[in-house]
């Protein structure tokens, strides 16, 4: 028998350049009993990592994990809430700087500028939100203005008070005096 | 998403070889694969495959043994009292040894190597995993892991010229 090729395949094996396949091979090969002279010194060292791939857990191992997982699993069971949190709080975290990050922008932010607005404001004494509404319908009030104003103006021109260009509300709200 | 019972539990014994290389105690071995298995078993919603749980547990494996090997605070040299002892053999020609004998010192010589070149040796050599694999758990490049298993191999092809020499 040639053994060419195994004496090859130890040779690559020691150089690391065996597939794992190949080292297959070897592990095989050198189980059977009758070998050459020059490769029989190899077989203990295929033995024992045969051997050595061999060794096993008792068999109650499997029980121990089982049982202890069981444990686990009931421990998870009678607190399932807790559980749950702790899943979100998990898959929160990362967050949790980012959302802390962008508030305290929002906080320093809306301060200043309420702080800076707030000096400017001071001179200006409008406030938008204090006025209401004496009318539900735009159109009624506008009637009621132009008809108060048109009264000034008849007003202006009777006392003759220096006017001495006027036109009616309506006219201007037209626009007929711009053109 | 991985079945515990189907992709997890057959790698017990890969685990279990590889804690009894680090740490060649039995019990302390079986404690740290539970354990191993215990922490796959948490995380396995999140684990995709039998390939992903393997490369995960076997560096869970690996890191507990360190951890419990270091808490012990043991040295190499009480690691192998129930072997033989290599003095008595390295006088005898090597075909005068019995098989058995001959594995032994075979062991001895492979649990003396350097940690990594043992541990890429156990991974590549007695449980055939690939290059990658290897250097996923135990956190080394492929370049690394094949360095150390090349120094690995010479370091036992030596011991045979050695004992061939002894022996004449």
């Amino acid at each position: 028998m040639d053994y060419k090729y195994i004496e090859n395949l130890v040779e690559r094996y020691f150089d690391c350049k065996t597939t794992l396949i190949e080292e297959q091979i070897l592990r095989s090969f050198f189980m059977q009993d009758e070998l050459p002279e020059n490769l029989v010194q190899y077989k203990p060292l295929f033995e024992t990592l045969n051997q050595e791939s061999r060794v096993e857990l008792p068999d109650d191992f499997d029980n121990k994990v089982m049982a202890e997982i069981s444990n686990l699993e009931l421990q998870q069971k009678t607190s399932p809430f807790t559980r749950k949190l702790s899943n979100i709080n998990l898959t929160l975290k990362p967050f949790y700087k980012a959302v802390a990050s962008v508030a305290l922008i929002i906080t320093v932010g809306m301060s200043a500028s309420e702080y800076f607005n707030s000096k400017e404001g001071d001179t200006v004494e409008y406030n938008y939100a204090k006025y209401h509404d004496t009318y539900s319908d735009p159109q009624v009030a506008y009637s009621q203005v132009s008809s108060a104003l048109n009264d000034l103006s008849k007003a202006f021109k009777s006392n003759n008070i220096g006017v001495t260009d006027t036109t009616t509300i309506s006219e201007a709200a037209t626009g007929k005096q711009l053109q | 998403m991985i079945n515990f019972n189907k992709d997890v539990m057959p790698l017990k014994n890969k685990f279990y070889r590889l804690a009894l290389r680090v740490l060649h105690n039995h019990e302390e071995a079986q404690d740290v694969t539970q354990e191993t298995l215990i922490r796959l078993w948490r995380r396995s919603e999140t684990l995709a495959n039998a390939d992903e749980a393997e490369a995960l547990g076997l560096t869970i494996c690996h890191n507990l043994a360190i951890d419990t090997y270091r808490r012990e605070g043991r040295d190499h040299d009480n690691l192998d009292d129930d072997q033989i002892n290599l003095a008595d053999t390295a006088l005898s020609p090597l075909e005068t040894i019995s098989r058995n004998q001959q594995r032994q010192l075979l062991l001895k010589q492979i649990n003396t190597l350097p940690d990594r070149q043992k541990y890429v040796l156990q991974l590549r050599d007695i449980e055939g995993l690939s290059y990658k694999k290897i250097a996923d758990a135990l956190n080394m490049s492929e370049e690394q892991v094949k360095i150390n298993l090349f120094r690995a191999r010479q370091a036992l092809k030596n011991s045979f010229k050695n004992k061939e020499r002894d022996g004449l």
